[in-house]
């Protein structure tokens, strides 16, 4: 057989290819490893150079014909094959989603990890303490004395001993941080901590804390207010308003309190703060005079509330997948 | 403390702002208040503010501050009356321990005729939230509002002897106080005494006996400074708390006792023509001195980050009754009023001169610091891992309480003596601190799976324990997963704390048979044979298996339920961030099926090891593709196939190499005792 009749042969062999299987059978007829071309190009060592280059050449122009021609047939046979699925496979895009198998992070933890995200942001370090504590580090030097009506503002669960509470609030933690560094420094102390008292849909006998402490040379109340601002702006939005108030906590002084609101909305109390007390320095070791700082506290179950508009706290500490599925 | 709003506007000729906006000043310039209504003002007088400001005097300056007035002083004048001279000698006082009462102030008034009050006063109280009794009642009430100073008033006719004494209560003395109540009392309150009897609880309630009657004539007014200990005793252990008493709690200005005493005198006169009968007894042994505090202006400045005039700091001072005795250029001498108890150190001037010029006038200021990055907290960074790799597995966080009820400590076998006890629990519910968070995890099982088919709850918190006399803090994460088939889930759960080790990067975290020791309380919340230890290397980190069949049972719990618990801290301790790439070997894989037939009893985990042992590097991993018992097994028997894959590297394994191996593998199996299956 010569050049032209294989090609006469191969095109009628190309018009009648249905399917991509049959195709690929052509392809192995004439392409393959054993196939026909190769069986020509074999067939040239028989010939003279000046036939050899001749035919050698048709042989090419051959090849490359047929393997256009195959590309192009395989191409339209695909797009039919593509177009018959897309016009059978169907789908009812109404079904209802499948149950995702994601889990869900409580909503605390959530806020915590915003919050602490943001003050890492400027420079605040993430610190911890036990929360059972002694009375020293929950109250005496905290400047909160023995018998002192001011110790009324934290209802105390108490051990047996007599001696150990669980921590009223997070408070106890900047005493055990500063009896081990030395300024400056800034740090935030996110934890659960304690409250004797009855409760109720915005109280309860646990809650989580998140206080925070920046102590330097020269750090002021309005380097407080540049940070809590900033702090505000970047957990509620730039629409939140804030009000700084004078209030009194035995550790701090001046004291004063933040109140936010989004505009025409009720004020709410969200954060206690003030100047650190030269006392709590001594009670640190600290050379008095020498250092100065911010101290604040605010209630992350307070937040949540708010964040998510959850109207009963108690909520947060029930194990109820159907609440904790919504976070 | 409610305040009545006409009763302010009297300390001033000026007219105050309506109550709405004389709310929104004192809560920006003084404290938190609330205008109940157009009459009535609830003012949250701080605690360290309540020796001054529990009284209309107090608040008035305040509010003179605030808005740059000068409150009315009161009318303190008593003019001198002839008999006083006689009837001087009449009253003696004697106080047995100056530490328990300080000053003590009586004066005989005559001339007493008991009636209704003026309906102006009456108002005045009612609006302060006081009812109004008698003439004489009501204006000592009226007085100590005023004035903060509790008053209280006795019927001389019906005092025994010409003598009162402060001494401290007898054991169990019994004392019936004016609303006809019977308390006995314990050394640690005081009361007031003639020779006989007691006649009031000092500083919390007057007595039946020396009761003020329509019949009394004369009355002995008492004007005291009593210890906060004397009366915060009564109130903590007897729940017995006045308004008189509230104000002795938080201190008073020892220079009260006189003013009361006066306005009282003078108010008798001006309103009832009643005759002042004596001087003021007055029992004073030390008087209080006048305080003085340095000011630094450089530190007012310093500590509020906002320069202010000294001459609007200074005029602050004065509006509240601070007088400067000193300008150096640098320091201020100020004498403190002496109704300021609250001021000790100059941070206290500060907080005075910050709120009047208004903390909203301080502009924000970032700080200048250095720029040193956070420090890594390592317990937070690493609970932050874990609880992505559980939520990614389908787990989603629960918090629980930190209590657990009597019920459920007896319901696991704890001994009393070896978990935390809260002295003053609020509710039986929560008696003790939690063991382990398992407890109240579970406890939430029966209500969760009437809404979910798969419950998958974890929670990270700490646990409490008293293995000795001292408590035993830590951190735990535990894990719930309720299954149809237990044994699926457990090998489910196995799998999550596996790919929880790996996320930490633990390389050496395994599971170890269980082995319950005496003093293990693990032991009755683990199905005993269906646990296992988990451990990194040899150290024992928490468990992990079916909870016990009789905690099902009786928590109601529908499916199994598989749980772990982990002692946080020593998990994380083995931790890395030091995630080291393997190179990924570009040489063949080559599998390989195996079929080993072993007793029923023998580990799946003993034959991978095996293998592992005998392969070497060659061996890059061991897939257990299935476990079969049946027919064309021996009874007692299973058939386990596992799939080994073989890869070297740093070349192809030939043909010739894997098949020896394999072989090697297979007799080190039959040397066991095992059996393969072709």
């Amino acid at each position: 057989m010569n050049i032209k009749e294989l090609r006469k042969k191969a095109s009628q062999d190309v018009e009648r290819i249905k399917n991509v299987e049959e195709l690929k059978r052509v392809y192995q007829e004439y392409l393959g490893r054993k196939g026909k071309i190769l069986l020509f190009f074999n067939e040239l060592k028989h010939y003279s150079l000046d036939e050899r280059k001749e035919q050698g050449r048709q042989i090419n122009k051959f090849k490359s014909w047929l393997e256009e021609v195959l590309d192009k047939k395989e191409k339209i046979l695909k797009e039919k094959v593509y177009r018959r699925r897309i016009q059978k496979e169907k789908l009812d895009i109404t079904q209802p989603a499948s149950k995702t198998t994601l889990g869900h992070l409580h909503p605390l933890t959530k806020v915590t990890y915003q919050i602490e995200d943001i003050f890492q942001s400027l420079g605040f370090s993430i610190i911890q303490g036990p929360e059972i504590e002694d009375e020293y580090y929950n109250f005496d030097a905290l400047n909160i004395p023995k018998d002192h009506p001011a110790r009324d503002q934290w209802d105390t669960f108490w051990l047996k001993d007599g001696k150990h509470l669980l921590r009223t609030h997070t408070s106890p933690v900047q005493i055990r941080y500063m009896e081990k560094h030395n300024p400056p420094f800034r740090v935030i102390v996110p934890g659960r901590c304690f409250r004797h008292e009855a409760t109720d849909a915005s109280h309860d006998v646990q809650f989580k804390q998140l206080e925070g402490l920046m102590v330097g040379k020269d750090i002021s109340v309005a380097n407080f207010k540049a940070v809590i601002q900033q702090f505000c702006s970047s957990f509620f939005g730039p629409q939140i308003q804030m009000r700084m108030r004078p209030s009194y906590f035995p550790f701090t002084e001046p004291s004063f309190e933040i109140d936010l609101r989004l505009k025409g909305k009720k004020w709410t109390e969200v954060l206690g703060a003030g100047m650190v007390h030269p006392e709590i320095f001594k009670a640190a070791g600290y050379q008095p005079g020498e250092w100065q700082g911010f101290a604040f506290g605010m209630g992350i179950d307070r937040l949540a509330m708010l964040k998510y508009h959850v109207d009963d706290i108690r909520l947060f500490y029930n194990p109820d997948l159907r609440f904790i599925e919504q976070f | 403390m409610k305040f009545s709003f006409s009763w302010l506007q009297s300390f001033f000729d000026q007219k105050l702002p309506a109550p709405k906006v004389l709310a929104e000043l004192l809560t920006q310039k003084a404290f938190e208040t609330e205008a109940v209504n157009s009459k009535v003002l609830e003012v949250d007088i701080l605690p360290n503010r309540a020796p001054d400001c529990l009284s209309y005097q107090g608040l008035a300056r305040e509010i003179g501050a605030a808005l740059g007035l000068r409150p009315k002083t009161l009318d303190l004048h008593v003019p001198r009356n002839k008999t006083s001279l006689k009837t001087a000698k009449v009253i003696e006082v004697e106080v047995k321990k100056p530490q328990d009462c300080q000053r003590y102030s009586v004066r005989l008034i005559e001339g007493i005729k008991i009636q209704e009050s003026p309906s102006w006063i009456k108002q005045r109280l009612e609006e302060s939230g006081l009812r109004p009794i008698n003439n004489v009642v009501d204006l000592a009430n009226y007085v100590m509002l005023e004035t903060g100073q509790p008053l209280h008033v006795f019927d001389i006719d019906k005092i025994e002897g010409n003598k009162l004494i402060v001494r401290q209560a007898k054991a169990n003395e019994k004392i019936t106080t004016l609303d006809d109540k019977t308390y006995s009392l314990n050394k640690s309150a005081l009361v007031i005494a003639d020779l006989h009897n007691s006649l009031a609880i000092a500083g919390v309630k007057g007595g039946k006996k020396a009761e003020i009657t329509k019949a009394t004539k004369s009355i002995l007014v008492e004007a005291a400074n009593f210890s906060r200990a004397s009366v915060r005793g009564l109130w903590k252990k007897m729940g017995l708390r006045t308004d008189a008493s509230w104000r002795f709690e938080n201190d008073l200005d020892l220079g009260l006792t006189k003013i009361a005493q006066n306005r009282f005198a003078n108010l008798m006169i001006d309103l009832y023509q009643a005759e002042p009968a004596s001087d003021i007894v007055d029992f004073y042994p030390v008087p209080s001195l006048e305080r003085r505090v340095d000011l630094s202006l450089e530190y007012l400045e310093k500590l509020l980050g906002v320069k202010i005039k000294d001459s609007q700091v200074a005029s602050i001072l004065q509006s509240l009754g601070f007088k400067i005795v000193n300008r150096s250029v640098k320091k201020w001498k100020i004498v403190v009023p002496s109704w300021r108890l609250d001021i000790s150190g100059q941070a206290d001037l500060v907080e005075e001169v910050a709120r009047l010029y208004d903390y909203e006038k301080i502009p924000a200021q970032a700080s200048i610091v250095n720029l040193i990055p956070p420090v890594r907290n390592w317990s937070q960074f690493w609970g932050k891992e874990i609880r992505n790799v559980l939520i990614k597995s389908g787990f989603s966080e629960a918090l629980s309480y930190s209590f657990i009820s009597e019920e459920q400590r007896l319901f696991f076998y704890y001994p009393p003596e070896n978990i935390v006890e809260v002295a003053n629990p609020v509710s039986r519910r929560q008696r003790y601190l939690r063991p382990n968070l398992l407890i109240n995890l579970l406890a939430s099982l029966k209500e969760n799976e009437k809404h979910h088919r798969q419950i998958k709850i974890f929670e990270i918190g700490h646990v409490f324990m008293q293995p000795s006399e001292h408590y035993l803090e830590k951190s735990s994460l535990a894990g719930i997963l309720t299954s149809q088939n237990s044994q699926e889930g457990f090998y489910q759960l196995k799998g999550i704390i596996k790919h929880l080790a790996d996320s930490l990067v633990i390389d050496d975290l395994w599971f170890d048979n269980y082995q319950a020791t005496p003093e293990d309380f693990s032991k009755f919340m683990w199905h005993p044979s269906r646990v296992s230890e988990i451990k990194i290397g040899d150290k024992e980190i928490g468990f992990l298996g079916e909870i016990h069949p009789r905690l099902e049972d009786e928590l109601n719990i529908p499916e199994y339920a598989l749980a772990f618990e982990i002692n946080l801290e020593d998990l994380t301790k083995f931790a890395s961030e030091e995630q080291e790439y393997r190179p990924v070997s570009s040489y063949p894989v080559a599998k390989r099926d195996l079929s080993v037939i072993v007793p029923l009893a023998t580990k799946i985990g003993k034959i991978i090891a095996k293998i592992n042992e005998v392969g070497g590097l060659l061996v890059r991993d061991v897939d257990l593709m299935g476990i079969y018992r049946g027919d064309s097994i021996t009874r007692g028997k299973k058939s386990i196939t596992l799939r080994i894959y073989f890869q070297a590297q740093n070349h192809t394994l030939p043909t010739a190499e894997i098949n020896d191996l394999q072989k090697k593998i297979i007799k080190s199996l039959q040397q066991k005792g095992w059996i393969i299956k072709d």
